[in-house]
């Protein structure tokens, strides 16, 4: 074998990892650690450290009697939120009467926080934090903290808490200086929750909590706070026996990514917590294991000269093309060329990003088409509507393969405009089978019993879809539960027809039941629109027809968009059969993508129990596929009326299975974490809604899976 | 052809199979359990068993120019490679393994199938620079970030003659002349190593893929 000289390898190694550009970790970054509440911080007290921008924290944290679920998201550098799902053993709120025994009190809660300044020079890092400042506010808090690592190993922070962290050594409130509206905090009115308790921020006593933290190694770290929290409600009931407001515990960190804490708190209760770290801005598998594409092929110099070709060959080319395309996952459904051109229109199955099909395409293309065609315009579709016309020239193609910057100048080149109105192309007939279907296990979590928060269900789905043309689509879903509960639940009634609020009904009773089972068309009516129509069985609750029309230019960062619905409410043992309730429900929807990472949609309309409202959407989009965002709706529904949680919000998570497997791959695990399932301000929902169908082949899109192309 | 080569690429392709094959024919969950257990996968970054034709020894012997050997510290022990695209310019080697590697006169300028690939580079200076006998010279080389965006990172590049070596391409023995070439950047720094036979053509080499994938090394038969 080959001898290589390997005296530079390893130093040559080390200088090579730092071309990533990771800065070496920050002595505020060492040992970054979620608290019981799951925030960044020390034991049971937040510090004034954000977590890397987009880090997404997952922490389960347990002490005798309490539990609490929170999912953290660095929204921005310096934002950050948490959701947190909580239960407590026999605790009521302050001011009701004492639990019965067994009860168990369930609470969701919502915190922000801001990072007002980095560590930096002599200067500490700042963060101002508002916990649990939406809901029935149990753990209804603010703070300001500060947080400085004094050498690599130790790091100290103080703070001054309100509310809950202002309970434990309080004093009157220093901010009564400005004014003596901050002396007294009022008693909160928890009413049905989900309402914003701005009448409590920064007002009643204050306290100061504090602690240090010394990292042993890069794995463990040890910690110590003083405690503002006195438990006073939980010590009224007998829930915790508080002999000390100091905390102290240990952080481990077996690999990077999962993080274990144990702790000893308040001089009576030993607490274990476990936090599972993913950012999206982290791929496991960088890049991605796809195969490698084709090179391209360039022409020899006397070739490239011919003005045309034998035009008699069309039909061998069209079936090579169609095999070629195959094995790339591409469905090639029209063509047309001419003696200096070509024009496609193709289903990519396969990639995420479009970009990536076009540039296998492209590369096919040089290998496949006559020398004599320079000029290649891509139609992408996805569901028969042509979304864009992207022009290339086989040259630049031939050019820029393997040139650096040669993305960024392929992109520049590309001419890429509405592919509407273009002429007709020649049918090429599906190689693969029209019918297609699946079978595949399932397991969903259910939040449909106001005592019994959380329900689930396993079995398996069988969903079936069968193309009679690449527009018009008729597809199906059969769930079969195997395990889970019997027990439909109960959610309290309301004013309102149960439009929603059957759910636990519809999971019991549906067993086997058709999820769905619809026939849709998909059309592109003239310039920049899009439309749809679907018809059937819509939704496992609402059968009917569902119309819709999207305005979206191809370069435009905006679209708008229109959606009627006349729907019939489904049995609930989910087969063919109808109840009673009908009703016409539809939006008006405005998009816009702020290029910048965040997307917002605005959704106008009447809502499924007859309400008119709205929606406000806010997602932050990452180029990889990631999503993650959250939602509120308003109505014309009383908070009284709507019930527990006053009015419908919740937060939603899309990842791509492209990440997470490292496999090209167009599917994604999308999930919501809402309030209960209530009447008020619920949308119906629909498969193949335009926007998110269409943007996919839009210039922003395209421009942000771009890096792709040559992959 | 000798029993040697033979026996070197028989050896190379046992180990690549051994090393590498059926990674992910594991479907779905491999990948996952490989994230947590790297060793479950003998750390590979990643490529596709591609079963192609073209790699018996019997087909490397008959056409001894359309291959060469090519090793990256991910995939294990060097396998053989074979050129599947020759456009004048640029060649593109496939291994059975399923990556492909892009050479501009003997100077890398793209992978695919690796994971984290060398997008594309431009080289020629570098290359003009070689066939000076050294200098200096500039690179750029583009790299994907797990957000889909391309970077083209600059370096600065010193080349410098180090000396002369006979060496072993497993076939014959070549005497060479070798090179360094010393990149750097504001933020990295990296060396790449060249054997020039007397002809001026790079034989064997140690060039840069990216700092995840570290270096690929090749040799002509």
């Amino acid at each position: 074998m080959a001898q290589y000289r390997d005296r530079s390898l390893v130093a040559g190694l080390l200088a090579a990892m730092a071309i990533a550009g990771a800065a070496p970790v920050a002595a505020q970054d060492r040992g970054l650690s979620y608290t019981l509440y799951g925030t960044p911080g020390l034991i049971d007290m937040p510090s004034a450290l954000a977590a890397p921008d987009g880090e997404i924290a997952t922490t389960l944290g347990f002490f005798r009697g309490h539990r609490r679920g929170t999912f953290t998201f660095q929204v921005t550098p310096r934002l950050s939120g948490s959701f947190r799902y909580a239960s407590v053993d026999e605790y009521t709120l302050p001011g009701e009467p004492a639990p019965r025994d067994g009860f168990v009190y369930f609470d969701r809660s919502f915190d922000l926080r801001y990072q007002i300044r980095d560590e930096g020079g002599i200067w500490p890092a700042i963060s101002v934090g508002l916990q649990d400042f939406l809901g029935t506010g149990q753990y209804s808090s603010e703070y300001i903290v500060a947080t400085k690592a004094l050498n690599d190993s130790l790091r100290v922070t103080a703070g001054l808490g309100w509310g809950r962290m202002g309970s434990q050594g309080g004093f009157d409130n220093p901010l009564g200086a400005l004014s003596s509206y901050f002396d007294t905090r009022p008693a909160l009115n928890f009413g049905e929750g989900g309402r914003i308790s701005t009448d409590q921020f920064f007002r009643g006593d204050a306290a100061f909590f504090g602690g240090v933290e010394y990292a042993v190694n890069e794995r463990l770290t040890l910690k110590a706070e003083y405690s503002s929290d006195a438990y006073s409600r939980e010590s009224e009931l007998g829930l915790i026996d508080v002999r000390s407001p100091l905390n102290y515990g240990l952080t481990w960190r077996p690999r990077p990514g999962y993080q274990i804490g144990l702790s000893y708190l308040y001089g009576s209760e030993i607490a274990l917590s476990g936090t599972v770290i993913l950012n999206p801005n982290q791929r496991p598998f960088p890049g991605g294991l796809e195969p490698p594409p084709p090179p391209v092929a360039v022409r020899a110099a006397d070739v490239r000269a011919a003005q045309s070709w034998d035009m008699g060959q069309q039909g061998q080319l069209q079936a090579r093309l169609s095999a070629a395309l195959a094995e790339e996952g591409v469905t090639l459904s029209g063509l047309a060329v001419t003696d200096r051109t070509i024009r496609l229109r193709y289903t990519n199955t396969r990639y995420r990003a479009e970009a990536q099909a076009m540039g296998r395409i492209a590369r096919i293309l040089t290998r496949e088409l006559p020398p004599a065609i320079e000029t290649i315009t891509l139609e992408p579709m996805q569901r028969g509507m042509a979304m864009s016309s992207v022009t290339l020239t086989r040259s630049d193609i031939e050019r820029l393969e393997n040139q650096a910057g040669g993305s960024a100048e392929m992109l520049a080149r590309a001419q890429i405009t509405d592919a509407a109105g273009a002429p007709a192309l020649t049918p090429v007939a599906p190689v693969a089978s029209p019918l297609s279907w699946g079978i595949a296990p399932y397991l969903a979590l259910y939040v449909f019993d106001g005592d019994k928060p959380l329900n689930y269900d396993a079995g398996f789905v069988v969903t079936g879809q069968y193309t009679f043309s690449p527009n018009l689509i008729a597809s199906g879903r059969l769930r079969q539960s195997l395990v889970g509960t019997d027990d439909p639940g109960s959610v309290a009634p309301s004013n309102l027809p149960p439009v929603r609020r059957n759910i636990g009904r519809y999971v019991v009773e549906g067993n086997p039941g058709i999820e769905n089972l619809t026939l849709a068309y998909y059309a592109r009516p003239g310039r920049d629109l899009y439309s749809r129509v679907t018809v059937g069985l819509l939704e496992p609750m609402f059968g009917g027809v569902s119309a819709e029309l999207l305005w979206k230019p191809v370069g435009a960062n905006y679209g708008i968009g229109v959606e009627v619905n006349q729907v019939v409410q489904r049995d609930f043992d989910m087969l063919l059969g109808f109840q009673d309730y009908q009703t016409t429900t539809g939006h008006a929807s405005v998009y816009y993508d702020f290029r910048n990472g965040f997307h917002g949609q605005v959704d106008v309309g009447r809502y499924l129990a007859g309400d008119w409202g709205a929606t406000v959407a806010l997602d932050r989009a990452f180029a990889n596929g990631w999503r993650i965002g959250g939602y509120v709706t308003l109505t014309d529904v009383p908070f009284e009326d709507f019930g527990e949680g006053s009015f419908d919000k919740g937060i939603r998570l899309s990842i791509p299975f492209d990440y997470v497997l490292g496999q090209p791959s167009r599917r994604e695990i999308s999930n919501t974490l809402t309030s209960l399932t209530r009447d008020g301000g619920a949308r119906l929902v629909v498969d193949g809604r335009l926007y998110e169908t269409v943007r996919d082949g839009h210039l922003n899109d395209l421009s942000d899976g771009w890096g792709r192309f040559w992959r | 052809m000798s029993a040697m080569v033979k026996g070197v690429v028989a050896a190379a392709m046992l180990a690549t199979l051994a090393g590498c094959g059926d990674q992910f024919q594991g479907g779905l969950l491999l990948p996952l359990a490989s994230r947590a257990v790297p060793s479950l996968t003998g750390g590979g970054n990643g490529v596709q068993p591609t079963l192609q034709p073209g790699f018996t020894p019997q087909e490397m012997a008959a056409d001894l120019e359309s291959y060469m050997i090519i090793g990256v510290p991910t995939l294990g022990p060097p396998i053989p490679v074979r050129r599947i695209m020759d456009n004048g310019t640029a060649e593109t080697w496939l291994a059975q393994v399923g990556f492909t590697a892009a050479f501009v006169d003997g100077m890398l300028v793209a992978t695919r199938g690796l994971g984290s690939d060398l997008m594309a580079a431009n080289t020629g200076a570098v290359r003009r620079a070689l066939a000076a006998g050294g200098g200096t010279a500039q690179r750029a080389m583009d790299v994907m970030d797990d957000q889909d965006r391309i970077t083209t990172l600059q370096f600065e590049c010193e080349i410098v003659a180090t000396g002369t070596e006979t060496i072993d391409l497993g076939l014959r023995q070549v005497a060479t002349r070798t090179f360094e070439e010393n990149c750097a950047s504001a933020k990295a720094i990296f060396t790449n190593l060249y054997w020039l036979d007397s002809a001026g053509e790079i034989v064997q080499s140690r060039q840069l893929v990216s700092p995840t994938v570290a270096y690929l090394r090749s040799n002509r038969l």
